[in-house]
C-alpha cells in the first residue's frame, strides 16, 4: 500500500462563518458521499457516480447560507503531526505555504476536483542472444512507486445553468521520479 | 483514512494472479519479477518482451475514483530499442484503450527468447488483435494526451481497473548498454 502524498486540502466557508474542510478535527478526512445531497449523483439511487460538477454543498447551504468563498489551504505543521497516526496519507508542508482562495459570487458554487498520481517504473534491458546475465544487484536498483494529488482544480459554477466561470487547474509539478541506471 | 493505490501486474494463466509492483521490467518470459531472468534480446529477428498487463488495485476509504488514464514521460524513445523498436501498448479504435479484467490474456511466447507480439495474427492478444489499429506508441501517451485506460466509475474498496497492456519491441539493431529506467504514471480523479 503507498499512502497518498497531499499538500493541499479542500474548504468551503458558507455565509455564516461556518468553515467546512477536507480533514475533521480529529483527522479524518471526509467522504463527500457522507455530505452531498442526492442530486450529486448522476442516478438518485446512488447507484452510480456523482457528477463532479453539482452543487455538492446544497444541504450545508440550507442551514449555513451561500457558500462565500472555497479553495485549498496548504497543511499545518500541526495536521502533519495529527495526521501522521493514518498510513494512508502523507502530507508535507510547503516552505512558503499560499492558500489557493475564490470568492464564490451570489448565484454560484464552488467546483473542487483533484488528480492523483501513481508512478511506477519501467525497466528493459535488452541483450545479445546467450549474454552473460548481471546478477540481481549488479547495478540495478528498485525504483520505488510514488502516489501523490499532482492536480488540483477551483472553480465556480453558475446555479441557474451549470455554466462555469473562472475555473483554474494548478499542476502541483510535485517532481517525486527517481533515475537509476543499469551497467552492462 | 483515504484511498490507497498500487499498481498490479498480472501473469499466470486466466484470470490471472495479481501481484503488487513498483517495476515493470519487461523480459522473454511470464514473470512479474523485476530480476535479469530472461531479458529481452537482441536478435537477427525483431524481438519482443512477453506483453505484461498492469493495473490499478484501489483500496482505503473514498467515494468515487474515475477517468483512469496512463502515460509515460515521452523519453522511452531513448532506449535504443532499433528502427522499428518501441515500447508498445495494445490499443483499440475507440473507447477506453485498457482491456477488461474479463478479457485478460497470459503473455506467451518462447522462453528466453521472445513473446508474441500484441497485434500477432495467430498468438495475439484476443481483445487488440481485432481492431483496425491493433498498438499505439506508449512513447506518444504523454502526460498531456494520455491513454484513457478505463472510463469506469470505483466507489467499492477494493477494486480492479482495467489492463493497460504493453511489450517492448526490439529490432535487430537495437544496442544493448546502460538504460536509464522510466517512469510510467497512471493518473485518476478521486473524489
Amino acid at each position: 500500500m503507498l499512502a497518498t502524498l497531499q499538500v493541499f486540502q479542500w474548504f468551503v466557508q458558507f455565509a455564516d462563518g461556518y468553515l467546512f474542510m477536507q480533514f475533521d478535527p480529529n483527522g479524518k478526512e471526509r467522504q463527500f458521499k457522507d455530505f452531498v445531497p442526492l442530486s450529486s449523483y448522476v442516478d438518485e439511487d446512488k447507484s452510480k457516480s456523482i457528477d463532479l460538477k453539482k452543487n455538492h454543498w446544497k444541504n450545508m447551504e440550507a442551514e449555513h447560507g451561500r457558500v462565500v468563498k472555497a479553495g485549498w489551504l496548504p497543511f499545518t505543521e500541526q495536521q502533519k503531526t495529527l495526521y501522521q497516526k493514518d498510513p494512508t496519507i502523507r502530507i508535507e508542508c510547503l516552505i512558503q505555504p499560499q492558500p489557493l482562495v475564490l470568492e464564490i459570487p451570489e448565484g454560484f458554487y464552488p467546483f473542487l476536483r483533484k488528480e492523483v498520481s501513481i508512478k511506477y517504473g519501467i525497466l528493459d534491458k535488452p541483450m545479445p542472444p546467450h549474454d552473460v546475465q548481471l546478477d540481481a544487484d549488479g547495478g540495478w536498483k528498485e525504483d520505488p512507486a510514488e502516489v501523490y494529488v499532482s492536480d488540483i482544480y477551483l472553480g465556480a459554477i453558475r446555479k441557474s445553468d451549470g455554466m462555469e466561470a473562472d475555473m483554474m487547474h494548478f499542476d502541483l509539478n510535485i517532481t517525486t521520479e527517481k533515475k537509476e541506471t543499469i551497467d552492462n | 483514512m483515504a484511498a490507497t493505490y498500487a499498481v498490479q501486474r498480472y501473469t499466470g494463466v486466466s484470470p490471472g494472479s495479481a501481484a503488487t509492483i513498483t517495476n515493470c521490467r519487461l523480459r522473454t518470459d511470464d514473470a512479474n519479477t523485476a530480476d535479469l531472468t530472461n531479458p529481452c534480446i537482441i536478435d537477427s529477428v525483431i524481438r519482443y518482451s512477453f506483453w505484461a498487463s498492469n493495473n490499478l488495485n484501489i483500496t482505503g476509504t473514498f467515494t468515487q475514483v474515475s477517468n483512469i488514464r496512463h502515460y509515460s514521460n515521452g523519453d522511452l524513445n531513448t532506449w535504443t530499442l532499433g528502427t522499428t523498436g518501441k515500447i508498445q501498448r495494445g490499443n483499440r479504435d475507440a473507447g477506453d484503450k485498457g482491456c477488461p479484467l474479463a478479457n485478460y490474456q497470459q503473455g506467451a511466447g518462447t522462453v528466453g527468447t521472445t513473446g508474441y507480439a500484441i497485434d500477432d495474427a495467430v498468438n495475439g492478444h484476443a481483445y487488440f488483435n481485432g481492431q483496425t489499429t491493433k498498438t499505439a506508441n506508449l512513447n506518444s501517451d504523454t502526460s498531456g494526451s494520455p491513454a484513457t485506460i478505463d472510463s469506469g466509475l470505483y466507489t467499492i474498496n477494493p477494486s480492479n481497473t482495467k489492463f493497460v497492456v504493453i511489450q517492448a519491441v526490439i529490432d535487430v539493431d537495437a544496442t544493448s548498454g546502460v538504460m536509464s529506467a522510466k517512469t510510467l504514471t497512471f493518473k485518476v480523479d478521486e473524489i
